[in-house]
């Protein structure tokens, strides 16, 4: 389902100087996975995520998804792999002016998902995420807990194959995070293949297998 | 299909989303496009107020030229002119421009034969002007509002011929189906006319009317036949222009107008421009950042710019559509105050009279291209800087 051969990130840092993210990383997940990373801040793991999430190309190597070899993709493929990937972001990255139901379903539009349908689909998700009564709310009316199961929920609502999720319960207390934890265990246990990063104790233990990322190099523990 | 429907949607609903681009965006429109729609408006009604005052004028109309400047004609042609075979009648006139009032307004003396004074014409008060009555005069309602003149008025001093400082008195105010032309017309006789420019027997044209079909047969004839006689050996060419020609004529001359309104207008599009490009920028990182979010969330470029089109399609078409009401009640209810000026010379911020004006169909299609283009050359170019950059580096 995802794998990665001798995949490299560089950046060009503050000083101009090269910052290796992910440095020669091969990796292959298999279908229902669910794969834990976890490190250190500044360790690689977000670039790595990235690169899995088909949202920025690798430096180098090879990474192919769901059979499709990424490195020469054009944008337009990219974006088609992207609607089968749901991709819970660190800082949320909601639409901060539109209420929580379109947040959540604003990934299907292009899909051509009529608004009655989206409105529909919306209020099931955020159910699932506890967060129903607070389908009109705008991302400034909610609590960072509530702004992250926004963003789970709006990664579930395309149903996709693979769910990636960074720090998922960094934000949360411990409540909510049980509740976040639960649903990645349901995801889990419907086959979708989960890859997330984390210093949650408890999501590593859903974990099927755990790695390290260490200087943007990745061990298996 | 239903997938480019509610991406559309979203772009219409985007337009809510960010209120106050939005309404900078529609308020730099409204400055472009109402001067626009107002201006070719106007110019559109002057040029159909001259040609359908030209159409009432005679079939020909013969003058005089020195040095190719107009030059004034012996009245006594008028004979010879009326002998040549197709001719029905002719008109002799004087037209003659001289400056009135402590403002110096400048008006337009017009001098015909007690008989020929238009049938368009009829006075609001007083009488027009009588042939055994010298500086007898009538004035357009607007001109004599500017000039402060009454029936009975007494014109001071404002011309002076060898026979000394003259007076005139108005005897009546008229109308005119033309607004523009009476606006700044003073009627009279053509004698009175002749001694007010101290031109004796002399006029500025003739109009003449021909039976069906003998207009080019009786043009060649004038300029075959008729000779301006000389008296110091010099040598006053005729001219002589047919309806259409003249016509032809005061078209260009609106054009020539619409050449210097255009200027004016292509100045006023780049400061819009500009100011559009100014304002896109605001809210550019949130706006970055949004599509970052939708490219993460599986939206392609494409869908991306379509969006950002349906935005614009419906900024431009509302601003477009509005522009156009408040034109219509800039014309119709406020009579053009303020920018009749640009193409009326001498014209009070508020005319006295009702300025013609003619939206065309084109006028108002090119406001809508025009309006599009404004928007999406402030908007799309960057929404595509935006979309094509990775996701990931978009929403940082």
């Amino acid at each position: 389902m995802i794998e990665m051969q001798g995949v490299t990130k560089q950046y060009r840092g503050d000083g101009n100087e090269i910052v290796t993210a992910v440095d020669n990383v091969s990796l292959s997940i298999s279908r229902g996975e669910l794969v834990v990373l976890t490190g250190d801040s500044g360790s690689g793991k977000t670039s790595l995520l990235s690169i899995l999430g088909a949202l920025s190309r690798p430096t180098s190597g090879l990474v192919r998804i769901l059979g499709r070899e990424l490195t020469g993709c054009s944008g337009t493929e990219l974006a088609r792999v992207r609607r089968q990937i749901g991709f819970v972001f660190q800082t949320f990255s909601l639409l901060s002016r539109l209420p929580a139901w379109e947040n959540v379903t604003y990934p299907l539009i292009p899909l051509g998902v009529s608004r009655a349908r989206r409105f529909a689909l919306a209020g099931q998700v955020l159910e699932r995420v506890g967060l129903q009564r607070k389908m009109s709310s705008r991302p400034e009316q909610l609590s960072g807990g509530e702004l992250q199961r926004v963003a789970v929920a709006r990664a579930l609502a395309g149903s996709p194959q693979i769910l990636l999720a960074d720090e998922p319960t960094s934000n949360l207390d411990a409540r909510a995070a049980e509740q976040l934890i639960e649903i990645f265990r349901e995801a889990h246990e419907q086959g979708t293949t989960i890859v997330l990063s984390t210093h949650d104790g408890r999501l590593m233990s859903l974990g099927t297998r755990v790695f390290e990322m260490q200087a943007g190099q990745l061990r298996c523990v | 299909m239903q997938r480019c429907v509610e991406i559309f949607r979203s772009g219409q609903q985007a337009v809510l989303i960010y209120p106050a681009g939005s309404a900078a965006t529609f308020a730099a429109l409204l400055v472009v496009l109402v001067p626009f729609l107002t201006g070719t408006g106007i110019i559109e009604g002057l040029k159909l107020d001259e040609t359908a005052a030209l159409e009432a004028a005679g079939d020909l109309h013969v003058s005089g030229t020195r040095f190719g400047q107009r030059s004034p004609l012996p009245a006594a042609l008028d004979s010879g002119i009326r002998n040549i075979d197709g001719v029905l009648s002719v008109v002799p006139r004087v037209a003659g421009s001289i400056k009135v009032g402590r403002d110096q307004i400048e008006a337009t003396v017009i001098g015909l034969p007690e008989s020929a004074f238009p049938k368009s014409i009829r006075c609001v008060t007083g009488r027009l002007p009588e042939a055994a009555a010298p500086h007898e005069l009538v004035v357009g309602t607007s001109l004599a509002k500017r000039l402060n003149l009454t029936t009975g008025a007494q014109l001071p001093p404002f011309y002076r011929n060898p026979e000394g400082e003259r007076t005139s008195v108005v005897v009546g105010l008229f109308d005119a189906e033309n607004p523009f032309w009476q606006s700044r017309m003073i009627l009279t006789t053509l004698t009175s006319a002749q001694r007010m420019f101290a031109q004796p027997d002399r006029v500025t044209d003739f109009a003449v009317w021909c039976k069906p079909g003998y207009s080019e047969s009786v043009r060649a004839a004038i300029l075959r036949t008729i000779r301006v006689p000389s008296e110091d050996r010099t040598m006053t060419h005729l001219s002589v222009s047919s309806r259409e020609a003249l016509v032809g004529q005061a078209i260009e001359a609106e054009f020539r107008k619409l050449g210097v309104f255009s200027l004016h207008f292509v100045v006023e599009f780049t400061a819009a421009l500009l100011v559009l490009l100014v304002t896109s920028g605001y809210g550019q990182t949130e706006r970055r950042r949004e599509i970052g979010i939708l490219k993460a969330t599986g939206w392609q470029t494409d869908e991306v710019l379509l969006k950002a089109f349906a935005e614009c399609l419906v900024i431009s078409v509302t601003a477009a559509s509005v522009s156009l009401v408040i034109a219509l009640v800039w014309l119709r209810c406020l009579n053009g105050a303020g920018i009749a000026g640009v193409f009326l010379p001498d014209l009070d911020a508020f005319p006295g009279f009702a300025v013609p004006f003619r939206l065309q169909t084109v006028s108002v299609m090119l406001a809508f291209v025009i309006s599009l283009s404004l928007t999406l050359s402030g908007s799309l170019y960057s929404s595509w800087r935006s979309a094509i950059v990775p996701p990931d580096e978009a929403m940082r």
